[in-house]
C-alpha cells in the first residue's frame, strides 16, 4: 500500500515537471519561429460560385465556360499576386444540368455555402428560376448568356455580360432585309432562347414589310425529318424569289437539320441565315461531316455573332492562352465569362469586401469603363449590356479549309448595318 | 406537295423501322426473360458511339464497323444481364423492381459514357459517312442510306423470325415465353437460353447504333431519346406482341412524319405537338387493349363517321 | 457559418417533406393496395400547374398590374407586393393547398376507372403515359404556365420576413408539418381495419372481391386520398422553388419516390421516411463534394451520378424488399394482443 500512493505521487510530480518544461519549450519556440512582424495586410480569398450545364445537351458550352473560368481565375490570381494587390479569387462549380431545377439547385447548393457572387452561364430559362433565389438572398449574379429580353429588369441582382435577344433578332430582321429578302421561312428552337430571338425578329421583319412563316421544333427528340419537311413546304410556298430561310438552334440539332436539308433541292436552292448559336466549332469539320460543310457553303449560311467590331488585343491573348491550355478553340461564351470574372474581381479588390449592393454600384461603373474581349462592357439600366456589336459572318470554304469569315458588322452605338460585298 | 407527301412516306419508312427494330428487341426481352430493359438505350447509345468513333477516329470502313459495334453491344447486354438482372430474377425480385433496376443501371452506363465523351471530346459526334441520294424522281429524293437500313432492318426482322420459329433454340425460347416455370421444369436450361437471348437482343442494339451513327449525330443521350417511341411501339403490341410491336414501329414513323405533314397542310397543326401525337398513339392503343375503349364500339364510330350514317338515318 | 448550417438543414427539411409526402402516397398506393402507379409526377406537377396558374393571376387581378403574367418584370412586381402584405401572401398560399389537393384528389378518381380495367404493368406504363403526354401538353400550351418558359414570382408564405434564412426555415419546419400531417394520417388509416381491407385487395383481389368487399370503392378512395396528397407536395414544391415549368415534371420525380420506397421497405412508413432520409442525405450530400478536392479528368458531376446510381443498384439488389419489413398492423386489438403475449411470457420466465 505505500508504494502504491508514493508510485502515485511520482507520477504526478513527473507530470507537472513535464508540462512545465513542455510550456517553456514551446514559448521559446514561438519566439524563434513567428516572424517578426506581419509584413503585409492579409490576403483575402473569395469564393466566387459558378453555375454552367456540365451534364445535359448544355454541357458542349457549359464546359467551355467553366474551362475559361479556371483559367481567368488564375490569370487574375497571378496578375494580382505579381501586382501586390490581397485578393484572390476560387471558383466554385456547380452543375446545372442544363434544366432550370438543375440551375436552381445549384444556386440554392452555392448560396448555402454562403457564396455571395456567382457568375453563371446560365440560358433564360435558368436565369428566370434563379431569379427570385437571388434576389431574396442578395447574390449578385452576372450570366455570361441568357439572352432572353423577359430579363431586363432594373434594381434586381442579375446582370447580364450579353445583350438581350431582343437587339440581336432585330439585327437578323435588318440583316436579310437588307440583302433583298421579304419572305423567310423561319426554323426556331421552342424554348426561351428560340422564341426570344424569333418574337424580335418577326416584330422588325413586319416592321419592314416582309412575311414571315415559322415553325416551332421541340429539341431533344431523336428525328427532325418531318421538321425539315415542313420547312421545305414552307418555302415552296412563298415560291420564287426574295426567299430565305432563318434557323435559330443549337448545332447538335442543327447538324440533323442540315443533313436532311442538303438533299432537298428546294432548301439548297435558297440563302440560309442563321443566329449566333451556330457559330463554333461544332458544325464544320472536323466535328461535322463535310457534305454538310459543303451544303452551308451552297446556301451561304449567314449569321449574327455578338462580338466586339475591333477585335480586342485581350480577345486574342485569351483566345491564345484557352487553346494552350485545353488544345481547343473557344467559343462564343469563354469570353464573356472572362471579362465577367475581371470586372468582379477588379470590383472585389476596389470594394474590399463582398457587400452585393456596394458590388452593384461598382459593377455599373467599372463595366462602364472595362473594355474586356468582348470590347466594351457598358451595362444599361437593367443591368443588361447595353452597346453590343454584331459581327456578320458567312461560311466559305477557302483552300480547301471551311470557316466562319467575317463580312460585315452591326454597329451597336450607332445602330447600322455595313455588310461588306458578297 | 404530293412529292412532298412522298417524302413523308420515305422518312415515314425509314424511321419506323429504326423503331421497329428498337421494339423488337425490347419485346423479346419482356416476353422471355420478363424484363423491362430501360438499358436498352445505353446499349443503343454504345454501339453508335463505337461505330461513330471507329469509322472517324480511326478510319475504319464503315462496313467494317458494324460487326465491331454490334459485338460491343451484344457484349454489354450480356454483362447488364449477368451482373444485374439475372441475380435479382433469381432472389425472386417482381418485375418492377427489376424495372427500377434497369433504370438505375442504365443511368449508370450513361454517366460512364458521359465521362467518356467528355474526356475524350467527343461529346457529339458522326460517324464518317455521310449518304448520298440514289434515286431522284422529279424532286423525291431517296438515298442510299434510306434504302440500306429498311433493308438490313427488314432482313434483321426476317432472320429473328426464322430463328425464333423454326430452330430448337427458338422454341426453347418460345417456352420460357409462353409459361417461365413449365419451360424449367421441362429441363430446359433457361440460363443457356437467356444467355442466348441477351445475345439475340444486343444484336438489333448494336444495329441501330451503328446506322444511327450515320444517319443522325450521337451524344450520350441518343440512345435514350429513341428509347421512348420504342416503349410506345412496345405498347401497341400489347407488350407482348412482337408483330405488333413491329406495326406499332412503322405507326409510330408514320404518325411522327406523314400524319404531323397532313395535320400541318390542312389544319395548321404546329409541330410542336408531334411528341403528343406520338403518345396518343400509346395511349389509345393501350386503352382499346385494356378494354377501356371497346375496339368494337370504336370502329363502328370510325365506319359511321367515314360513311356518313347515323342512327338510322 | 450558422446562416449556411440553417440554410442547409431548412433546404434539406423542405426537400425531405416533400420526399416523403410523395413517397408516402405511394406507398399507399402500390404497398398496401398494390396499384402500381408510375405517372407520379402527374398528380405531383397538377399541384404545382395549380399554383403557377391561380397564384400570379389572382395577386394581378387584385393589384391590378397589367403586364402579361409570364414576363419576369410582373414577376418581379408580385414578389414585391406579395412581401408587403403578408395576410395575403399566407392566404393565397393557403387556398393553393386545398385548390391543389382538390384538383388532385379529382385527378386521382378519374384515374381509378381506368385502373380497374388495366392490369399491373399496363397501367404502370399507363400512367407514365399521361405523365408524358401532360408535360408535352403544358409545355406546349402558352396560357398554362407560360409554355416552355416557365412562370415565375409564386410569393413564398413568409416572404414578408426580413431575413430569407428565418423565411426559409419557417417553410421548410411548415412543410415538415404537413408532411407529420399526411404520416400521421396514413399510419391510422392503414392500421385499422381498413387498412386490412386494402392489403387483401393488394393480395389477392379476386378473393377480396368473393369476401364482399366492392374492390372498385376502395381503389377509387386511395387513389383520391394518395393523389390529393401527391398535389399538396407539387403544391409545397412550387412555392418553395418560387418557380413553376413544365420540363421540371420528368419521369425522374416518379423514380425518385419509387426508390424510396423501395429503399425503405413496401408497406412500411418508417420504411419510406427512411427511404427518404437516405435520399435526401445521399442527394444534399453528394453536393457538397468540393469540386477540386479530387483532381480528376473529368467532372465532379458525373462522379456524383455514378455513386448516386451503385448506391441505388446496390441497395436493390441486396434488399429488394427495401430495408424494414412490412410489419402488422398496428391495431388498438393487437396492442392487446402483444401486452398479453408479454405477459405470459413473463409469467412463464420469473427471474430478470
Amino acid at each position: 500500500m505505500m508504494s502504491a500512493t508514493s508510485s502515485k505521487w511520482k507520477i504526478l510530480a513527473y507530470l507537472v515537471i513535464g508540462l512545465l518544461i513542455g510550456i517553456a519549450v514551446g514559448y521559446a519556440l514561438s519566439l524563434v519561429i513567428v516572424p517578426a512582424a506581419p509584413a503585409t495586410v492579409a490576403v483575402k480569398e473569395y469564393t466566387i460560385g459558378m453555375i454552367a450545364d456540365l451534364t445535359g445537351e448544355g454541357a458542349d458550352y457549359g464546359i467551355e465556360v467553366r474551362d475559361a473560368g479556371i483559367l481567368t481565375v488564375e490569370e487574375i490570381n497571378s496578375f494580382f499576386a505579381d501586382n501586390k494587390i490581397p485578393v484572390r479569387l476560387k471558383l466554385e462549380v456547380e452543375d446545372s444540368k442544363t434544366t432550370v431545377e438543375g440551375a436552381v439547385s445549384a444556386a440554392q447548393s452555392l448560396g448555402g455555402k454562403g457564396i455571395k457572387i456567382i457568375v453563371g452561364h446560365l440560358w433564360s430559362g435558368q436565369a428566370n428560376g434563379i431569379k427570385s433565389y437571388i434576389d431574396s438572398h442578395k447574390i449578385f449574379t452576372v450570366s455570361t448568356s441568357s439572352t432572353s429580353p423577359m430579363l431586363s429588369i432594373p434594381n434586381d441582382y442579375l446582370f447580364r455580360m450579353q445583350a438581350p435577344d431582343s437587339i440581336q433578332g432585330r439585327v437578323l430582321a435588318n440583316l436579310i432585309w437588307k440583302l433583298g429578302y421579304s419572305k423567310v421561312a423561319v426554323i426556331y428552337r421552342n424554348d426561351p432562347y428560340g422564341s426570344g430571338v424569333y418574337k424580335y425578329f418577326d416584330e422588325e421583319f413586319k416592321r419592314l414589310g416582309g412575311t414571315i412563316k415559322s415553325l416551332a421544333y421541340t429539341p431533344d427528340l431523336p428525328d427532325y425529318s418531318s421538321e425539315v419537311l415542313q420547312l421545305s413546304s414552307m418555302v415552296k410556298e412563298f415560291g420564287g424569289a426574295n426567299t430565305a430561310v432563318l434557323i435559330i438552334a443549337f448545332n447538335y440539332e442543327a447538324i440533323k437539320m442540315f443533313d436532311k436539308a442538303r438533299l432537298d433541292p428546294t432548301l439548297s436552292g435558297v440563302q440560309w441565315f442563321s443566329s449566333e448559336s451556330l457559330k463554333g466549332p461544332g458544325i464544320l469539320p472536323p466535328a461535322g461531316p463535310p457534305e454538310v460543310a459543303d451544303f452551308l457553303v451552297k446556301v451561304r449560311l449567314t449569321g449574327t455573332y455578338p462580338a466586339s467590331l475591333t477585335e480586342t488585343e485581350l480577345m486574342k491573348k485569351f483566345v491564345e492562352n484557352f487553346k494552350a491550355r485545353y488544345g481547343r478553340e473557344p467559343k462564343a461564351y469563354g469570353a464573356y465569362t472572362y471579362d465577367a470574372l475581371w470586372v468582379v474581381a477588379l470590383c472585389l479588390s476596389a470594394a474590399g469586401s463582398e457587400d452585393p449592393d456596394t458590388i452593384m454600384k461598382l459593377f455599373y461603373n467599372l463595366a462602364s469603363k472595362y473594355t474586356g474581349a468582348t470590347g466594351l462592357t457598358v451595362l444599361d439600366v437593367n443591368g443588361d449590356r447595353a452597346l453590343q456589336d454584331y459581327q456578320i459572318w458567312e461560311v466559305k470554304k477557302l483552300d480547301g479549309t471551311y470557316d466562319f469569315k467575317v463580312i460585315g458588322g452591326w454597329n451597336g452605338a450607332a445602330n447600322e448595318l455595313i455588310v461588306s460585298s458578297q | 406537295m404530293m412529292i412532298d407527301l412522298l417524302q413523308a412516306v420515305i422518312s415515314s419508312i425509314v424511321i419506323g423501322s429504326l423503331y421497329a427494330l428498337m421494339a423488337y428487341g425490347l419485346t423479346l426481352t419482356l416476353g422471355s426473360i420478363r424484363i423491362y430493359n430501360w438499358a436498352y438505350a445505353e446499349y443503343v447509345t454504345i454501339s453508335a458511339y463505337v461505330a461513330a468513333l471507329s469509322s472517324s477516329r480511326y478510319s475504319v470502313d464503315i462496313l467494317l464497323c458494324f460487326p465491331v459495334a454490334i459485338f460491343s453491344a451484344v457484349a454489354v447486354s450480356l454483362i447488364v444481364d449477368e451482373l444485374v438482372y439475372k441475380p435479382l430474377t433469381r432472389k425472386g425480385s417482381t418485375i418492377i423492381q427489376v424495372m427500377l433496376a434497369s433504370i438505375a443501371a442504365g443511368l449508370l452506363i450513361r454517366y460512364l459514357i458521359y465521362i467518356f465523351a467528355s474526356v475524350n471530346n467527343v461529346v457529339i459526334i458522326k460517324a464518317a459517312y455521310t449518304s448520298k441520294a440514289v434515286a431522284k424522281i422529279n424532286d423525291l429524293i431517296i438515298t442510299d442510306l434510306d434504302i440500306f437500313i429498311v433493308g438490313l432492318t427488314i432482313f434483321m426482322m426476317l432472320v429473328f423470325h426464322f430463328i425464333i420459329s423454326k430452330t430448337f433454340i427458338g422454341k426453347q425460347i418460345r417456352a420460357m415465353w409462353d409459361d417461365f416455370e413449365l419451360a424449367r421444369l421441362s429441363g430446359i436450361k433457361v440460363d443457356r437460353v437467356r444467355r442466348f437471348v441477351c445475345i439475340l437482343v444486343g444484336m438489333p442494339a448494336g444495329i441501330i447504333g451503328s446506322l444511327w451513327s450515320i444517319y443522325s449525330t450521337i451524344t450520350p443521350t441518343s440512345g435514350w431519346l429513341l428509347l421512348l417511341p420504342a416503349f410506345a411501339a412496345v405498347i401497341v403490341g400489347g407488350l407482348v406482341s412482337i408483330l405488333g410491336a413491329i406495326i406499332g414501329g412503322y405507326l409510330l414513323g408514320f404518325g411522327e412524319n406523314f400524319f404531323m405533314y397532313i395535320a400541318y397542310k390542312f389544319a395548321g397543326v404546329s409541330l410542336a405537338y408531334k411528341p403528343l401525337i406520338t403518345l396518343s398513339i400509346m395511349l389509345l392503343a393501350l386503352f382499346i387493349r385494356a378494354d377501356i375503349i371497346p375496339a368494337r364500339w370504336l370502329l363502328s364510330v370510325l365506319t359511321r363517321a367515314a360513311t356518313h350514317r347515323g342512327n338510322g338515318r | 457559418m450558422i446562416p449556411e448550417l440553417i440554410t442547409l438543414f431548412s433546404t434539406s427539411l423542405t426537400f425531405f417533406s416533400i420526399y416523403v409526402i410523395l413517397s408516402l402516397s405511394l406507398n399507399l398506393e402500390y404497398g398496401f393496395t398494390g396499384i402500381p402507379n408510375f405517372g407520379k409526377v402527374f398528380f405531383f406537377s397538377l399541384g404545382a400547374y395549380v399554383v403557377g396558374v391561380f397564384v400570379p393571376r389572382v395577386i394581378q387581378f387584385v393589384f391590378n398590374i397589367s403586364e402579361p403574367a409570364c414576363s419576369a418584370f410582373a414577376s418581379t412586381q408580385r414578389m414585391s407586393i406579395a412581401a408587403q402584405f403578408p395576410t395575403l401572401s399566407i392566404t393565397i398560399f393557403v387556398v393553393s393547398l386545398l385548390l391543389s389537393g382538390l384538383l388532385g384528389a379529382f385527378m386521382g378518381y378519374v384515374i381509378s376507372y381506368p385502373s380497374l380495367k388495366l392490369r399491373g404493368d399496363y397501367l404502370a406504363i399507363s400512367l407514365l403515359i399521361i405523365a408524358e403526354l401532360s408535360r408535352v401538353f403544358v409545355r406546349t400550351e402558352p396560357s398554362i404556365v407560360c409554355g416552355n418558359n416557365g412562370i415565375g414570382g409564386l410569393p413564398n408564405p413568409f416572404i414578408w420576413m426580413q431575413d430569407p434564412v428565418l423565411k426559409e426555415l419557417t417553410y421548410s419546419i411548415l412543410s415538415g408539418a404537413i408532411a407529420g400531417v399526411f404520416y400521421l394520417y396514413i399510419h391510422r388509416l392503414v392500421n385499422s381495419p381498413y387498412g386490412r381491407v386494402i392489403k387483401s385487395v393488394r393480395d389477392d383481389e379476386l378473393v377480396s372481391q368473393l369476401l364482399g368487399k366492392d374492390v372498385k370503392i376502395f381503389k377509387a378512395q386511395i387513389l383520391t386520398a394518395s393523389s390529393f396528397m401527391s398535389a399538396v407536395a407539387g403544391c409545397l414544391y412550387a412555392f418553395f422553388i418560387g418557380f413553376v415549368y413544365p420540363d421540371d415534371f420528368i419521369i425522374v420525380w416518379t423514380m425518385y419516390a419509387w426508390l424510396m420506397m423501395l429503399l425503405g421497405g413496401v408497406a412500411n412508413n418508417k420504411g419510406v421516411i427512411l427511404g427518404s432520409i437516405v435520399m435526401v442525405v445521399v442527394d444534399r450530400g453528394l453536393r457538397r463534394i468540393p469540386s477540386f478536392w479530387l483532381s480528376l479528368p473529368f467532372d465532379v458531376s458525373y462522379l456524383r451520378g455514378i455513386i448516386f446510381t451503385i448506391i441505388l443498384l446496390v441497395i436493390i439488389m441486396w434488399r429488394p424488399r427495401g430495408l424494414l419489413p412490412e410489419k402488422p398492423l398496428d391495431t388498438p386489438a393487437r396492442k392487446i394482443f402483444e401486452n398479453h403475449l408479454r405477459s405470459k411470457n413473463s409469467l412463464k420466465n420469473p427471474s430478470s
